[in-house]
């Protein structure tokens, strides 16, 4: 890894870690977000459905991008618009400020357009001598502060009232309370003049529409509607990737739009403009659409990136990203921030810029919740194996990579190894040399494998039916007992358990940008599993991360090859397979639990069965069981919370403080999780134990 | 992509509005929900006097009428001079000098095209963008909307909005959904930054 760029990373992200306010006022503003629109959302009967529409909608639409371009571009011409397509920033730029001088305008008023912050518009145009006034509120403040957005939706939101009345009164001069309405009341006064004495009028466009060359543009505060109506010059910027065939691919982007980033139903205004229309008789007015590419036609081409482009730019994958939280969008982002700006800065602003990559701990969540369903956490793989490619891994990370390799020689030595990683001086060696830790308590190997025991003790009674298990790594050479205890359940309700050779999901690659070694774990462990598979055997998984790497990401790796869908359709989580049992009869519950138990759900359970199958056999079996959740990952995300230094232990803790209290604020008697790795930071946070589901449901299971 | 199941247009997973749902009810709730106001009067005539009632309750002294039909035209200029209010006269070709006009007003009465009950907006079709200053630049904004020009789902406004464009050219399609509004600012929600304070909407028709 570049070590300049990185340590210069390293440490903004120590001074954000320092600046609690805030990035208190982000997580709330996250949490708005997020709570708005799980609000919204059991309005519909499967959003998941709707989800999937706006995903072909976005899919068919950058498949025949090419071709929609220029349809929108007859017909926006036979409405009297001027188009013009850019390569890059520049060529949009020069053609506006041709536009702007040709008629002689000194004012250029602005709605809200990531497009033209992409560029850094402002900047050029500020500096060309005009006067440029963005005008939704949140952007306004930004300006004047001479800062980059912090979010999407509510760009300004890391600054109080009173930051915000102090820059205004400096800026203009004018003593402006630092109450909201005196505010309100200033900002409207003020930019009420500008708008009405602004020749131009720049917008982005949420949406454009092929087959009537109309732009949509949607807004809350009703700027949009003043900055479009008002000046001669109407000029929309807009990337090439927001073209859609007809009106109605149109209609669910903009419902899904405003339903992820708020909860809202759609925003205030949604105008679809076709043509400039006169105002008062007077017809000699201008509309420019300029189409942006940088860099969009060379996404489109590239297996990796294309996804990207199926943005609608709704914020809501920074709303549930918890570094994102934790960072503040600007370390956390170059001009584009959070999750999907990462793929989006490292190809229109480049690699360079897009070193806040290594920030993200691979959670999947802001996939979870993208209303076009894009494979962020894969293109954020994909940044950070190109950016690995360029400058290096770091020892650390490789390290944690390939920790199976060294588990073998662990276990063999279990004892020795594990007196020695009590002691500090070996945490702190490990800490100096390999990056490791030392505060982070290390899970002990045994000696005894879960292999080990299976080769030694397993027979096959020739049932009919046969499982296959998958193991990873943490009840194999960890907690072995725990896959012991899913043969002996599977093995007392008639099936016979496979257990073919295999290696540990190999997530950690995906964390850490090694996407070769990824697809090399994903074709050995499906070449492994798709006998079975093929005829017809279930597959049942233990580790969360594990089942969401078969079910979803080695499809991916491996080009969603036949064999390993087949092996996705056939791989179910182990508590949900139990359940399976439960629901037909072949085992039983006894209710003979007491308690009350804190709940976790991993992320990567979260596109799986939320945890709902444990959640049902533990109240099943009599445990009053307490979900807790602050929406986001808790943290310690695989082996990210292991990791020495602020891109690691130090994030990983300060990202689930808020969890930590939510467990310690009620009285539990214990946590359950599934994930082996939730778990270590769940101790360590909360002092509870914590345990997977079966090491209590295992004795009240019964035939 | 396989994990896509490819669906009908009509299994999105959204909650139709059943036929069962009355959708000028659910306007209503969805449009107060997002803080605007709602009436339900019998004819135009009722409303007209609605309207110059909210008018005289917010103390408004000047008023800019968007176009419409010229017979609710009179019949609103005629309710307005009872009660004491200057409707601003809007001249022909003053280009873009109208928008200072406009912004002399207190509010704005315009006659919606249609509305849209589950997202809970009025629809404005504008062909000259002063119309649309009426509804966005003064702080109180008045719409009108027939009773059976009440539609129940967003994503069914489509074929309209083709024909819209279709039959006129050059247009605005506007969606309103109550006042304007900011949560920018410490997420605290403020009503009426650029546009509207209030929005009251009136729908007038038999039931």
């Amino acid at each position: 890894m570049n070590s300049e760029t990185y340590k210069i990373l390293i440490r903004r992200l120590s001074q954000a870690l320092q600046q609690k306010e805030r990035s208190m006022a982000l997580y709330n503003a996250m949490k708005r977000g997020r709570d708005g629109r799980a609000a919204t959302i059991r309005e519909f009967e499967d959003f998941n459905l709707y989800r999937h529409e706006i995903r072909r909608i976005k899919e068919k639409s950058i498949e025949n991008m090419g071709e929609l371009l220029n349809r929108f571009i007859k017909e926006a011409e036979k409405r009297g618009a001027k188009v013009y397509v850019a390569k890059n920033g520049d060529e949009a730029i020069s053609y506006i400020m041709d536009v702007v001088k040709r008629i002689g305008g000194k004012i250029i008023i602005k709605s809200k357009s990531l497009t033209s912050e992409e560029i850094e518009f402002n900047e050029a145009f500020e500096e060309a001598g005009y006067q440029v006034y963005e005008t939704d509120l949140g952007e306004w403040v930004i300006q004047v502060a001479r800062e980059k957005p912090v979010h999407l939706v509510f760009p300004a939101i890391h600054k109080t009232a009173e930051e915000v009345a102090v820059s205004f009164s400096r800026k203009y001069s004018e003593s402006v309370d630092k109450d909201i309405s005196s505010i309100m009341n200033f900002v409207r006064k003020k930019l009420r003049t500008v708008f009405l004495n602004a020749e131009v009028g720049v917008s982005g466009a949420n949406v454009a529409i092929a087959e009537t060359g109309s732009v949509i543009i949607e807004t809350n505060e009703g700027n949009g509607r003043l900055v479009t109506s008002i000046p001669k010059v109407h000029i929309v910027l807009m990337g090439m990737e927001k073209i859609v065939e007809k009106i109605e691919d149109a209609l669910p982007l903009i419902r899904g739009h405003a339903v992820s980033a708020t909860g809202q139903r759609t925003t205030t205004y949604v105008s679809i403009i076709t043509g400039r229309s006169p105002i008062a008789g007077d017809e000699k007015r201008e509309l420019h659409i300029v189409i942006l590419d940088n860099g969009r036609s060379s996404m489109r081409e590239d297996k990796w990136f294309k996804e990207a482009l199926y943005c609608i730019r709704c914020g809501a994958c920074m709303n549930i990203c918890a570094p994102y939280g934790a960072a503040t969008g600007h370390v956390f982002g170059y001009i584009y921030p959070g999750p999907i700006g990462i793929p989006w800065t490292a190809n229109v602003h480049g690699l360079d810029k897009a070193k806040f990559a290594h920030l993200c701990i691979s959670c999947g969540l802001c996939k979870e919740i993208c209303p076009a369903d894009i494979d962020i956490p894969m293109m954020i793989a994909r940044v950070k194996e190109l950016d690995v490619n360029m400058h290096g891994q770091l020892r650390v990370n490789r390290v944690l990579e390939s920790y199976e390799s060294f588990a073998p020689l662990m276990s063999n030595v279990a004892p020795i190894w594990n007196w020695l990683a009590k002691r500090k001086i070996t945490r702190i060696l490990m800490e100096k040399l390999l990056g490791i830790e030392r505060n982070r308590p290390l899970p002990e190997f045994r000696r005894e494998t879960f292999i080990k025991w299976y080769r030694r003790n397993y027979k096959e009674k020739g049932y009919e039916k046969k499982v296959v298990l998958f193991v990873d790594f943490f009840a194999n050479y960890v907690k072995p007992e725990l896959a012991v205890a899913v043969v002996d359940i599977l093995d007392r309700a008639g099936f016979d358990v496979l257990v073919p050779p295999q290696k540990s999901s190999g997530y950690p690659y995906i964390s850490y940008g090694d996407l070769k070694k990824a697809a090399e774990v994903a074709a050995y462990n499906v070449d492994n599993l798709y006998p079975y598979a093929e005829k017809g055997y279930d597959i049942v998984s233990i580790e969360p991360t594990a089942t969401y790497t078969l079910k979803w990401t080695y499809p991916k790796l491996l080009d969603f090859d036949e064999r390993s869908r087949i092996v996705a359709s056939k791989t179910y989580e182990v508590m949900e397979y139990i359940w399976m049992l439960y629901n037909r009869g072949v085992v039983r519950v006894e209710r003979e639990l007491k308690g009350r138990v804190g709940f976790h759900i991993p992320c990567h359970q979260r596109s799986l069965s939320s945890g709902k199958y444990s959640i049902a056999l533990l109240r099943e079996a009599g445990l009053e069981i307490e979900v807790k959740e602050t929406g986001m990952c808790c943290g310690m995300a695989g082996t990210f919370g292991l990791k020495h230094g602020p891109i690691g232990f130090e994030l990983s803790i300060a990202i689930g403080e808020p969890l930590f209290q939510l467990f310690k604020n009620d009285k539990l008697d214990y946590i359950i999780t599934e994930s082996s790795v939730c778990k270590i930071q769940l101790e360590q946070g909360t002092g509870l134990n914590v345990i997977h589901p079966l090491e209590v449901l295992n004795n009240v299971i019964k035939l | 992509m396989f994990n896509i199941p490819a669906l009908s247009s009509l299994a999105w997973g959204l909650v139709v509005l059943q036929d069962v749902e009355d959708p000028v009810e659910v306007f209503k709730f969805r449009f107060e929900q997002q803080a605007g106001k709602v009436y339900e009067v019998s004819d135009f005539d009722r409303a007209s006097l609605v309207v110059s009632q909210v008018l005289i309750g917010q103390n408004v002294s000047k008023v800019v009428l968007a176009d419409m039909p010229e017979e609710y035209r009179r019949r609103l200029e005629e309710r307005m001079t009872n009660a004491g209010i200057q409707v601003i006269e809007l001249e022909d070709n003053l280009g873009s000098e109208v928008s200072r006009v406009i912004n002399l007003a207190d509010a704005g009465v315009s006659v919606a095209e249609f509305a849209v009950a589950d997202v809970g907006a009025v629809v404005e079709i504008t062909q000259d963008d002063k119309d649309r200053l009426v509804s966005s630049l003064p702080k109180l904004h008045i719409s009108l909307v027939r009773r059976d020009k009440i539609i129940g789902r967003f994503e069914d406004v489509a074929d309209s909005i083709r024909e819209t464009i279709m039959k006129r050219g050059n247009c605005v399609i506007s969606f309103i959904g109550g006042p304007s509004r900011t949560g920018d600012i410490e997420l605290k929600l403020v009503l009426g930054v650029h546009g509207p304070h209030q929005v009251h909407v009136i729908i007038f028709g038999e039931s």
